[in-house]
């Protein structure tokens, strides 16, 4: 969404306008599901917080200031809930969903037959897909937190250090570590080749 | 080479656009990471959102965005409600408290009344009308003696009783000259 249609749809969605909130779904909601199921591992929970941060977004879009970049203020509404989630699941691991990933492997559902026969192609980016899940699962939550805003938040690395209230070197040490462990796990191939 | 938390911050400032000097060792890092972060680009956005995770925020999100839409209208439905009620009681009140207002209107009332000169013109102009009059001229009689005999005086009272019996006398026992003349 360009920052002028950007900024009249929130406008009006902070005017109540039901249809601008919509719109902000329909823009926003893929991103928000990729950073959950990256976050967090389990399309169950992903789409609870996606569901969740719906209504967060109606609660919330009134106390937006327009100075302010629209996108990092999203992400950390939706920072804040996976951080609530994986801190509800530790206290009660026993809450994990049917579709929750084992270690961010696949899900129950991924397994049942009957999936759509993916081409090379489709089955390569299926195969780098899970990978990268395995990869982020052996993250500390932190790191993975760190990583995954980057990506989807569109974040500059200062906004994380805000997000995650870190220093900024420490965010950047983390990140790099990170990154460079990923790379190693996922045996230097990222599936886009 | 190990970075320091300080080589990280300035690594941090260069990537978020700012114009920072690098040592090449902290511009190795920042490629590093930026080479990074462009292969894991690919992958990571790989994400199918299931129909079903959009549909049940959507709905959520309609039913947040009607709430207050309800709340609204329940107010206005509520308050419309409570001033029937407090105009209903307050009719009601008036209406206990002044009872003449279940009476018939007066003016309504007056407007039926016939004034006596009426009455009197009418009761002149029917046949009979003499003997009505003579009846109302012993009426007028009777009510003036009743009101004399509650205010007369014990002589008064004898002079009328002789004045009665000498009526009477003159009208039963008269002298015979009495009644020639």
């Amino acid at each position: 969404m360009d920052p002028e249609r950007l900024r009249e749809v929130v406008r009006s969605a902070q005017r109540g306008q039901s249809w601008a909130y919509q719109e902000l779904l329909e823009a926003y909601g893929p991103r928000l599901y990729g950073y959950f199921i990256r976050a967090v591992g389990s399309h169950h929970d992903a789409e609870d917080l996606l569901s969740e941060m719906a209504l967060r977004l109606v609660r919330r879009l009134k106390t937006y200031n327009e100075r302010g970049k629209f996108e990092p203020w999203l992400f950390r509404i939706a920072a804040n809930l996976v951080r609530d989630r994986i801190r509800r699941l530790r206290a009660n691991p026993a809450a994990m969903s049917l579709s929750a990933e084992d270690e961010f492997g696949p899900t129950p559902g991924d397994v049942l037959p009957g999936r759509e026969p993916g081409v090379d192609a489709a089955a390569r980016a299926a195969e780098a897909s899970r990978e990268l899940s395995a990869a982020l699962g052996r993250l500390d939550e932190m790191t993975r937190q760190m990583v995954v805003l980057r990506h989807f938040g569109e974040m500059s690395f200062k906004e994380i250090a805000a997000v995650c209230s870190c220093p900024l070197g420490t965010v950047l040490a983390r990140v790099h570590r990170g990154l460079r462990a990923m790379r190693r796990w996922m045996g230097g191939n990222n599936g886009t080749d | 080479m190990a970075l320091t938390e300080e080589q990280y911050e300035r690594i941090g400032r260069w990537l978020d656009g700012e114009s920072v000097e690098l040592s090449d060792n902290e511009r190795a890092a920042a490629e590093e990471i930026r080479g990074a972060e462009a292969h894991l680009a690919g992958p990571m956005r790989d994400v199918e959102v299931p129909a079903r995770a959009m549909a049940r925020a959507r709905r959520r999100l309609v039913a947040a965005t009607a709430r207050p839409a309800l709340r609204v209208r329940f107010v206005g439905i509520a308050a419309g409600a409570a001033a029937v009620a407090a105009a209903v009681v307050i009719a009601l009140l008036t209406f206990l408290a002044e009872p003449d207002s279940r009476k018939p209107d007066r003016n309504q009332a007056d407007d039926q009344t016939i004034p006596v000169e009426v009455w009197v013109a009418a009761v002149q102009q029917t046949p009979g009308g003499d003997d009505i009059a003579l009846l109302a001229d012993e009426l007028d009689k009777l009510e003036a003696e009743l009101a004399w005999s509650e205010t007369a005086q014990p002589l008064d009272r004898q002079i009328e009783s002789l004045a009665r019996e000498l009526d009477q006398f003159w009208l039963e026992d008269s002298p015979d000259w009495a009644s020639d003349g």
